[in-house]
Parts: C-alpha cells; sequence; structure tokens
C-alpha cells in the first residue's frame, strides 16, 4: 500500500471510531471503509485492490466466523456494569411464541420458545430465518415428559439459527454435554444463559459449553456450579464475562479454580441467599474465605461479590484496572482498608448495600480520589458523604436511600452531572421536594422505590405517584 | 480529576484515567488495533502510567503522553516494518486531524452537532446499524432499501458527516 492509501484507511478508521463515541455503539459494528466519493480510471483500480486488501487483513486479524463475533465486547455497550446485567432490562422485550399466529409476519429479535414446540415445522423455519438474535427456550408446554433430555437434535437445530447471538435455558432440565456440544455449529452465539434449574453444572457440562466457538458470556445462576465445571471454563479460548450466583461448599478448591479464569474481565460471585430454604438445598453455599483469586485475574474490570467474604488484605488483591466494584456490605473490612479503594485509579462504578457510619464516611475519601460515574449506596449518606457528593464532578448515576427526603433531596439537587437518580426512601415523598431536581440541567430519569412508589391494588399508579411524575417536566421520566 | 483529594488518601494528582480513555481508544482505532483488543490495551497504557507514576498535567500534555505510551506498546506488538509503516501512517493522520483543535475530543463534539442536524430516518438509520448491529438484509426491510443500497447509504452518510465535522472544525481552527 502506498502511503496515501495508509493515510486514507487511516482516516476512515478516525471517523469509524469517532462515530460509534457519538452514536455510543460498539467500534467493531461500525464501517472502517474510507468514505470519500468513488474513486475513477486507474487509481480507482488500485486503490479497489487495497481495499480489498485491508479488508481481507481486518477479517484474517479479527478471525473468522467465531472471533470475529468475538470482537463485538459487551464492553462496549456499558463497560461499568457487569455483562448479564442488560439481560434484565429486556425481560418484557421477549415475545412468547406458541403458535405460529403470534408471530403476525415478523421475526423477533428477542424470542421465548418451549422446547417442545421445536418438533413443529413453522418454529423449525422461525429458527432458520435471519433475524433471531435471542433465544430464550423454557421447559415444554404439555408436560408430556416433564424431565425428558434436550436432546442433540433440538440444540442442532438451535445451531443453525444465523444471527443467534444469545441463548437461554430457563427452567430447562436435564441438558445433555452430547446435546450441548451441538452448539458448537453456532458461530455467531457470543452468551449462553442458564436459569432456574436444579440441574448441576459440572465437568461435562462445561466442557461442552467451552467448545462454543465464539462464547464470550456465561451467565449461571441457581445452578450447582462445581469448582471440575470451572476448571473447564477456563479453556474457552474468548469467555471473558462471568456470572455464577450459586457455588458448591468446596471451599478449598474454589479459590484455586476462579483463578484459573485469567482473560475474564467481568466476574459475578455469589452466595445463595441464606434465608432461601429452597436454594440451600439444592446448590449448597458458597462459604469461602478470600478473594485472593482476583490476584490472578490482571484483566479483571468488573467485579461483584455480594456479601464481601474477605478480609482488610483481600483489598490488595484487587487489580488497578479495575473499573466496577460491588462489595455489597463491606462488614467484614475495617474502614480504613475501604479507604484504600482511592487507589483504584480507573474506578467508575461503586456499590454497597450497607455499611457503618464509619464506612460512609470512609466512603467519601473514595468518591473524592477516583473518577466515580457510578455510585449505589443504600445507606442514607452521612454529612462527610453529601460533601463528598456535591464535590464530585463527572457523578452521573446516583442509587440512594435517604432516610430525611426533604432535606436530602436540596442535597441531591448540588451533585451537578447527575443523569440517572434511583431513590429509596421508606416515607412518601411530595412533589414541591421533588422539584429541586430541576436545578440538574443534565437529569434525565428519576427512578422511586419503597414508600416513595405507590400503586394501587389494581397495579395503577396512585394520584400522588402520577403527581410525582409529572413535577420534574417533560424531559424527565420518573418511575 | 477535578475533586479534592484528602490528605489521607492521595498524595498526589493521578491521571484522570476516565477523561482520556475514549481519546485513547479511538487513537488505538486509528493505528488499526482490533476492536477486541481496545480495552486490553488502554488498561496497558494507564498501567504504564501508574506504574511510573506520571501526574495529570493537563489534557493536551497528559494525552500527548498517553498517545506516546500507545503507540510504543502498539509498535511492541507488531515488529514487521510494513505494521511500522501503517502505524506512522496512522498517527500522523491523527496529528494532522487534530492540529489546532481546542481540544482531543473538539471532533467528537463537532460530530455530535452533526448528527443532530441529521434528519430523522437517515439517524434512525445510522443507530440500527451501528448502535444495534442491524444486518443489511434487516434494515433493507426497515427502511425500504435495497440490501446493496444500505452498504451505500452507509457510506454516503459517512461521507456527509466527514464533510460536516470538517466544516464545522472549519470554523475553530
Amino acid at each position: 500500500m502506498n502511503d496515501t492509501t495508509l493515510h486514507r484507511a487511516a482516516h476512515a478508521r478516525l471517523l469509524a471510531a469517532e462515530l460509534a463515541e457519538a452514536l455510543d455503539a460498539p467500534i467493531a459494528n461500525v464501517e472502517a471503509e474510507p468514505a470519500a466519493g468513488r474513486p475513477r480510471g486507474p487509481r480507482a483500480l488500485a486503490l479497489l485492490a487495497a481495499l480489498l486488501a485491508l479488508s481481507v487483513t481486518i477479517w484474517i486479524a479479527t478471525g473468522a466466523g467465531g472471533e470475529r463475533a468475538a470482537a463485538q465486547d459487551p464492553d462496549a455497550f456499558d463497560a461499568l456494569s457487569p455483562w448479564h446485567e442488560r439481560f434484565w432490562p429486556h425481560v418484557d422485550q421477549w415475545v412468547e411464541v406458541v403458535q405460529e399466529s403470534d408471530l403476525r409476519g415478523e421475526v423477533p429479535p428477542a424470542l421465548l420458545l418451549h422446547t417442545d414446540l421445536l418438533d413443529e415445522g413453522w418454529a423449525r423455519e422461525l429458527l432458520r430465518s435471519p433475524g433471531v438474535r435471542r433465544l430464550r427456550l423454557r421447559q415444554r408446554l404439555l408436560p408430556r415428559a416433564p424431565k425428558a433430555a434436550v436432546d442433540a437434535e433440538l440444540l442442532r437445530l438451535v445451531a443453525t439459527a444465523p444471527d443467534l447471538e444469545e441463548l437461554m435455558f430457563d427452567e430447562v432440565d436435564e441438558l445433555t454435554p452430547e446435546s450441548l456440544r451441538e452448539l458448537r455449529g453456532s458461530t455467531s452465539l457470543r452468551h449462553v444463559t442458564l436459569l432456574h434449574s436444579t440441574q448441576q453444572v459440572d465437568a461435562d457440562v462445561a466442557r461442552a459449553l467451552a467448545e462454543v466457538p465464539a462464547l464470550t458470556g456465561l451467565h449461571v445462576l441457581r445452578h450447582h456450579v462445581t469448582p471440575d465445571a470451572i476448571d473447564a471454563l477456563a479453556n474457552a479460548p474468548h469467555l471473558r464475562h462471568v456470572a455464577l450466583t450459586h457455588l458448591t461448599k468446596d471451599t478449598e478448591r474454589l479459590g484455586s479454580s476462579l483463578a484459573k479464569l485469567k482473560q475474564v474481565r467481568s466476574l459475578t460471585v455469589q452466595r445463595n441467599d441464606a434465608n432461601d430454604a429452597a436454594a440451600d438445598f439444592f446448590v449448597g453455599r458458597a462459604g469461602w474465605t478470600d478473594l485472593a483469586f482476583v490476584r490472578h485475574m490482571a484483566q479483571l474490570q468488573v467485579l461483584v461479590v455480594t456479601d464481601f467474604p474477605g478480609g482488610d488484605a483481600d483489598l490488595g488483591h484487587l487489580p488497578a484496572g479495575l473499573r466496577s466494584l460491588d462489595i455489597g456490605s463491606p462488614g467484614s473490612l475495617t474502614p480504613a482498608a475501604m479507604r484504600t479503594l482511592a487507589r483504584l485509579e480507573q474506578l467508575g462504578s461503586l456499590s454497597l448495600s450497607s455499611g457503618s457510619a464509619e464506612h460512609l464516611d470512609a466512603l467519601a475519601d473514595v468518591v473524592r480520589a477516583v473518577p466515580l460515574q457510578r455510585l449505589q449506596c443504600l445507606e442514607p449518606p452521612t454529612a462527610a458523604l453529601w460533601q463528598a457528593l456535591a464535590e464530585r464532578r463527572g457523578l452521573r448515576d446516583l442509587r440512594l436511600r435517604i432516610a430525611a427526603p426533604e432535606q436530602d433531596l436540596v442535597r441531591i439537587a448540588a451533585v451537578r452531572d447527575l443523569e440517572h437518580l434511583e431513590i429509596r426512601c421508606d416515607a412518601a415523598l411530595q412533589p414541591q421536594w421533588l422539584q429541586r431536581l430541576r436545578e440538574l440541567p443534565r437529569l434525565r430519569t428519576v427512578e422511586l422505590h419503597d414508600g416513595t412508589n405507590q400503586v394501587t391494588e389494581r397495579g395503577e399508579p396512585t394520584p400522588e405517584l402520577l403527581a410525582l411524575r409529572s413535577c420534574l417536566g417533560p424531559d424527565v421520566t420518573v418511575r | 480529576m477535578s475533586a479534592t483529594e484528602p490528605e489521607a488518601v492521595a498524595h498526589r494528582a493521578p491521571i484522570d484515567a476516565a477523561a482520556h480513555q475514549p481519546m485513547l481508544r479511538r487513537y488505538l482505532f486509528v493505528l488499526g488495533v482490533a476492536a477486541d483488543e481496545l480495552d486490553d490495551l488502554v488498561q496497558d497504557v494507564f498501567a504504564t502510567a501508574l506504574e511510573k507514576g506520571v501526574e495529570e498535567r493537563g489534557a493536551p500534555a497528559t494525552g500527548t503522553w498517553l498517545r506516546r505510551v500507545a503507540r510504543h506498546l502498539v509498535l511492541r506488538r507488531r515488529a514487521s516494518r510494513a505494521a511500522r509503516r501503517e502505524i506512522e501512517a496512522a498517527d500522523d493522520t491523527w496529528e494532522v486531524a487534530h492540529r489546532d483543535l481546542d481540544h482531543d475530543d473538539a471532533r467528537v463534539e463537532a460530530l455530535r452537532r452533526c448528527l443532530e442536524h441529521l434528519p430523522a430516518h437517515r439517524r434512525a438509520l445510522l443507530d440500527r446499524a451501528y448502535h444495534d448491529g442491524a444486518g443489511r438484509d434487516e434494515l433493507a426491510h426497515e427502511f425500504g432499501l435495497a440490501v446493496e443500497g444500505v452498504k451505500t447509504a452507509l457510506r454516503r452518510l459517512r461521507a456527509a458527516l466527514a464533510a460536516c465535522v470538517e466544516r464545522r472544525l472549519g470554523g475553530t481552527r
């Protein structure tokens, strides 16, 4: 390539990167072809050849099929969130189809199907058609054989869906390694979620999942995940995002297995709810004692550990590049140790579900020191924390519990860069208090929880709630 | 970092990673770094800054320093002569495109203003294609275009936006 071609290609990449940023889109989605007018004459042929060579280079560099799909990293959507959280806002968007007429001639991008419907011709055709990007497979609609294994033929069919990126098994029992292995045939499938099943995820199941060529994300909720399974997942070449919400009691091996997930950028590990007897019955409790395993995860950017299991020493293991940390309840930490989070210079998101007043004062120091864009604190802030919030620039997303709404809304109005606000408050809010938020020029959404968000017995908003929704004007959505 | 540093926590003003990160991602992409490698390299650049104890010294100077480190890291990964030439041309392109601008994000800000003035259906096409990642078949169906027409429409839109950015920046250079 001559220098002119190199400069044009670089300029095209510059525009692609700028466009991706301006549209808040993944860079991988935006073409980086020279956008200038069509070239003419012999130079045109040379340029076309150069572009072809560049395309081939890009294709080789990114890899065919699976690796290319893996390049569309979910980090680009929201680097501060655990990747699996983006499923939940879409729950209402799933289109459940139980007969062909439900389709109304359209192919829904997020499709919910029961496994036994895939025996029907129209459902098989539907899966083969372009446009299905998310598929949620739910247990049989007709309980002829509720424990029937999901057979290989069914998943072979799923693997043929040309645009499928996300596959969710919802209350589907009896996933066999043999059938899961059929998903190797899909080069577009990037995320797999296993939800609500009593089935164990053992090494064989995990090994089959690790063979899905483009797998970048795995979310396992309410399954018993064994250390051997985690060992097997370490072999998935593109796995970057892992969420395991229930783990085994095998405490000694758990840490060493998790440490093998060296390439992971987003990790969620949660213990099951101690109050959930049913969950405790079939999934056991994690019971780990430290977080030393994260020191092996140099790429880690997002870490969620509810009921923070470690002690002060564990914070020293957190990688310097961490951008998002959710430690739930920091009960086992001293406030002084919590202050050391200030060394995480890229920390953009921090979440605490509880903490003492001393913890919140320590949090205030952290808020001042790191470039937080999002903060969740489910205890009423102390005076020191209110002061730090008022000084913090660039804080766009704030989720707080407040105790004295009239005064606290005045304090919130001092957090100048807020775009999204969530308030938990036991007392009912008055519209004139909420109106203080009109002083926030960038505010777009306010979510009200607990006593502030009242609905009637029929689920309709009360007149008080309707008054709150209208008091901030048309540019701010209150829900 | 704009916030006050408490004495007990920090003794210096570290680099404001959040402020420089978008620029760094764009720069690395211009150098030819693949989309799935951007996060790793950005992290490596800031890790280098941390290691060397580099302090925030204002957006232009810190940005220049970060780009130099980024370029060095990319060169280390791609050592061939052809790759070096490509990287140098890309760096040169970046410098020319940002010459005489007030700050590193000026081009993106100009682009955002250009996007605001796009007709709604053209903006929708961009959003569906680039934000949602919709395929050409899907877009052709949604926007009543031939499949090849989608590619042409997107290319023309990119060209129009590039021209719009240059027009807007013309007044500030």
